[in-house]
């Protein structure tokens, strides 16, 4: 049976949060739903820092790489001089890889950050859960495989009553 | 307002006085070229974050508007220096705008007047009056002014007829870098001394140092990308004198990599923005690779006699540090 | 006022804006539609007929295509700015602009972008302008700075596409229950399925900082890479250093001009001043301030330095452009973007929004005028006498001009009834919790 919190604002959220880690209720029962975010309450769910900024990186890197290697690679494929510039003109070149880069670095961030939010989501797209700005704390019991937070799997059954209001 | 300050202020141009009545013309240039930058661009930080009403530079506001007594050395120091106003081509044959009299006379006045705006500045926020806001105005309006006069005039008329639009706009964007430094290490500073609160100030810092290096470096590109591409006999002969031959090219190499490729590398990472170690480390950096650039512009054009343009770097160094270490 | 009911009431606002078209807004959309539709069918008509239809001739063969082109990349800065740099900032006025001014940089590159292919003539051939494998073996010249702009362009466009997007994720998801039909399927299937959980939140907030901090350069680098179409020229007048951050200082100034442009009326005639106040148009006023005077450093250092370095081309240049052909576009372009934005540093004016909104004009006339002014006086008088010559546009390019400012209005009306005008999920949290995140209390007990 899940116990269920709607509360109306967020010192509100915290303290029923903190009150239940007191009460020694672990991280992968509680799954909330907030429509701002709210930091503290990542650390007291125990939310790791986002490896998003290892997808920037390698974005990043790799746009920077080919950013070079497209332009070095086709002109010396076809050595054409323009304007008297040596094949590779490096300052040219900075220009190119400096786009790529951002491009590519921005795209990586955005597929990852899908990824890691587990985004789009069909069933959800499908039945949105729809909260009506209330900041939703749900409790799933001990026994059952538990709802993690971020996860997406079918919906357990609600109690008839849930948990309080507060 | 303690007088300290002022005796460091006074040694300073006694010190600079006698360096440069002793030493061959031009010795005091490179030293004031860049202590100009460091001591202008900490207080137009500060007017700055006044007038964009940012918080994070409080802590630090007071160290860098405690430099304001040094910029009464230039106007005093630039009178001494113009004794030697052979060093420029130009002397030999004056025109309207480069002429001796009213070189030396626009120079001076913008020095005086730039000291003299800190000076209200300093003061206003000290008691926190309510024309803060425009004397911080004012104070950014002459900065700009005398910034892009220094660089036209002092530097590249040391060269003319060559001419870079640009390069009153990038000795200002490098002042402002300096003072971000001068930030970045009072920060270090206070939070190595343990004063809770710092680290977000620290923080601050360190990232508006990473900006900045991003800045600087796009501002050396738009300039060095223009006239590499142009490639025009007349313009391009001052980029192949710096840049194309073996010593001062290695010179050139450390610029960049100074007040570029290292910030930016080693202060990409949160870790490293806020351990004052490293902050300070690359505020040091970035002054030095300031240094050197104002080296850089100045060594082919410029017989610079080495030791007393240390002892005078070293002579406006330590009023520096006379003027910033009591209040950091 | 509780928590919630504030959180509803932001939405409510937002909800109203959004609400069925009344007839000044269907008036709106119909002019600027039809505005867009003529200048696609005379388009159409170049096409067929030719380039010989626009004005530009030998020497000036860069008009007003080129004008309009750096014009409407210019707007597109200015989002960027708002929504990425400010975010850096944290200035907390950001949100009341940055949704509308993310769209505003998304359609304001939509419309940059047409115009390079207007430009070709024979634009079905646009996609030579790409890096593809090819029978010929060929491959762009990556040493032109007209293929620079292709790809700042494209990644402008595709990253404003980006920070856009991912700003309306959670605001869709908010208010995807208030509607139903085809409109709420629509929502539903933008926001992805977005719950709000710790760590999605958690994720977010990474890809935001991460994207303002990669948006922060573009927004620096996009328009230096389009000053350099004309810095790396050996022109007089074109071929000076300080182009880079002249144009990007210039980007800013008619960008913000044209958030003020599209703000002002949005506010008032969708009610929403309660969100977007006096304090934060006055804001935006600083900024039009600080640029204006950057532009006009830029002014005064280019014409001093012309006559200190004595180049004959450059004096000549620069007289040129005060008492020739062009003088009137020069000094209307000194008028609005010099002298009346230093009529803002009076605070009372700052605070109008009428005032606001005529000065915000006046700079897009400024501005323009500007882009013309440098391009064609430029290439009117170049270095040999023999090949001086005029432009002026024909009626096929001031229709085409006329047609992609009715695209971009078009399309900004279209979107502030499609999508919400302000980001719902800041206004929330600028709502509810003051900066000092030590004020938030921690008691038990229920909401106030």
């Amino acid at each position: 049976m899940i116990q269920r919190w709607e509360l109306d604002d967020r010192p509100a959220f915290l303290a029923r949060l903190e009150a239940l880690r007191a009460q020694g209720v672990s991280p992968e029962r509680i799954r909330v739903r907030t429509p701002v975010p709210v930091h503290e309450a990542e650390a007291l769910l125990r939310v790791r820092q986002s490896p998003l900024r290892y997808f920037t990186l390698a974005g990043a890197c790799a746009g920077l790489l080919l950013g070079f290697a497209f332009p070095i690679l086709t002109v010396r494929s076809w050595p054409l001089i323009t304007g008297g510039k040596p094949l590779i003109s490096v300052p040219a070149f900075i220009v190119v890889a400096f786009a790529l880069t951002i491009l590519l670095g921005a795209l990586a961030s955005f597929f990852g950050f899908l990824l890691l939010a587990r985004l789009p989501s069909p069933a959800r797209i499908r039945e949105p859960e729809e909260h009506a700005d209330a900041f939703v704390i749900e409790v799933s019991p001990e026994d059952a495989g538990g709802g993690t937070n971020g996860g997406d799997g079918a919906r357990p059954p609600l109690a008839p009553n849930g948990g309080g209001h507060a | 307002m303690t007088r300290r300050p002022y005796l460091a202020v006074a040694g300073a141009v006694a010190a600079l006085a006698a360096i440069g009545f002793s030493a061959p013309p031009g010795a005091l240039l490179p030293a004031l070229l860049f202590w100009v930058a460091v001591g202008q661009g900490a207080v137009a930080l500060a007017a700055a974050g006044d007038l964009t009403r940012a918080r994070w530079i409080a802590p630090l506001r007071g160290a860098l508007l405690a430099v304001h007594p040094l910029l009464l050395v230039f106007p005093f120091a630039f009178l001494v220096f113009a004794r030697g106003l052979s060093v420029y081509a130009w002397a030999q044959q004056p025109s309207g705008w480069l002429s001796p009299g009213f070189f030396v006379a626009r120079n001076a006045a913008l020095l005086l007047a730039v000291w003299f705006l800190a000076l209200l500045y300093a003061r206003s926020v000290a008691g926190d009056t309510p024309r803060r806001s425009f004397l911080a105005g004012l104070y950014a309006l002459v900065f700009v002014f005398s910034q892009t006069i220094i660089a036209f005039d002092w530097v590249m008329s040391l060269e003319y007829p060559w001419v870079s639009t640009l390069f009153g706009g990038y000795f200002f964007v490098e002042a402002l870098y300096a003072g971000v430094a001068v930030a970045a290490l009072t920060a270090a500073r206070q939070t190595r001394r343990g004063r809770g609160g710092d680290r977000a100030a620290l923080l601050d810092a360190a990232t508006l140092l990473f900006g900045f290096s991003l800045l600087w470096a796009g501002q050396f590109f738009a300039q060095y990308l223009v006239i590499w591409y142009g490639n025009l006999p007349h313009e391009v002969d001052f980029l192949l004198r710096r840049l194309g031959e073996a010593p001062l090219r290695r010179m050139a190499t450390l610029v960049l990599a100074g007040l570029f490729f290292i910030p930016f590398v080693l202060l990409l990472s949160r870790s490293a923005k806020a351990s004052p170690a490293v902050v300070a480390a690359m505020a040091l950096v970035v002054l030095a690779g300031i240094l050197a650039e104002r080296l850089l512009f100045l060594i082919p054009v410029l017989a610079l006699p080495a030791p007393a343009a240390a002892l005078a770097f070293l002579a406006l160094g330590a009023a520096f540090a006379g003027v910033w270490r009591g209040s950091a | 006022m509780s928590t919630r009911q504030a959180f509803g009431r932001i939405e409510t606002d937002v909800l109203a804006a959004m609400g069925r078209p009344g007839l000044l807004f269907r008036a709106a959309l119909a002019i600027c539609a039809l505005c867009f539709a003529g200048g696609l069918g005379l388009w159409l008509h170049q096409m067929i007929a030719g380039m010989g239809v626009a004005g530009i001739r030998h020497p000036v063969g860069w008009g007003v295509y080129i004008t309009n082109f750096v014009f409407w990349v210019g707007i597109a800065h200015s989002g960027t700015l708002i929504s990425a740099v400010l975010f850096l900032f944290r200035a907390r006025f950001r949100s009341s602009f940055n949704r509308s001014a993310e769209a505003m940089t998304v359609i304001a590159v939509m419309t940059a972008g047409l115009y390079p292919l207007i430009h070709l003539g024979r634009s079905w051939l646009f996609y030579w302008l790409m890096p593809y494998p090819n029978q010929r073996l060929l491959w762009v010249n990556f040493r032109s700075p007209l293929v620079w702009d292709v790809f700042a362009i494209s990644t402008y466009l595709i990253v404003s596409l980006v920070f856009f997007y991912v700003g309306l994720i959670p605001d869709l998801a908010a208010l995807r229950r208030r509607f139903s039909g085809l409109r709420a399927g629509l929502y539903r299937l933008l926001s992805l399925g977005w719950l709000g959980t710790a760590a999605q939140w958690a994720h977010y907030n990474q890809l935001y900082l991460f994207l303002a901090a990669l948006a922060t350069p573009l927004v620096i680098s996009v328009h230096s890479v389009v000053s350099w179409d004309f810095a790396t020229s050996i022109v007089p007048g074109w071929h000076t250093t300080i182009f880079a951050p002249y144009f990007v200082a210039g980007a800013i100034f008619s960008g913000t001009a044209m958030v003020l442009t599209l703000s002002i009326p949005m506010r008032r005639i969708l009610r929403l001043e309660r969100h977007i106040t006096v304090d934060h148009m006055e804001s935006l006023a600083k900024i039009l301030i600080f640029t204006s005077l950057i532009v006009t450093y830029a002014y005064i250092v280019e014409f001093a330095m012309a006559y200190y370095s004595g180049h004959l081309f450059e004096t000549a240049h620069f007289r040129y452009r005060t008492f020739g052909d062009y003088r009137f576009m020069f000094y209307l372009m000194i008028l609005g973007n010099t002298l009346l934005p230093l009529t803002l540093l009076w605070r009372r004016l700052r605070r109008h929004p009428g005032y606001l909104l005529a000065i915000s004009l006046f700079i897009h006339v400024g501005m323009w005028c500007e882009r013309f002014v440098i391009i064609v006086t430029a290439l009117a008088r170049e270095y040999d006498p023999y090949s001086w010559g005029t432009y002026s546009p024909s009626a096929v390019e001031i229709g085409i001009t006329i047609g992609s400012f009715g695209m971009f209005f078009t399309l900004f009306l279209i979107f502030t009834k499609l999508l919400p005008v302000l980001s719902v999920t800041e206004l929330k949290e600028r709502a509810e919790s003051p900066a000092d995140p030590a004020l938030e209390g921690r008691p038990g007990g229920t909401a106030a």
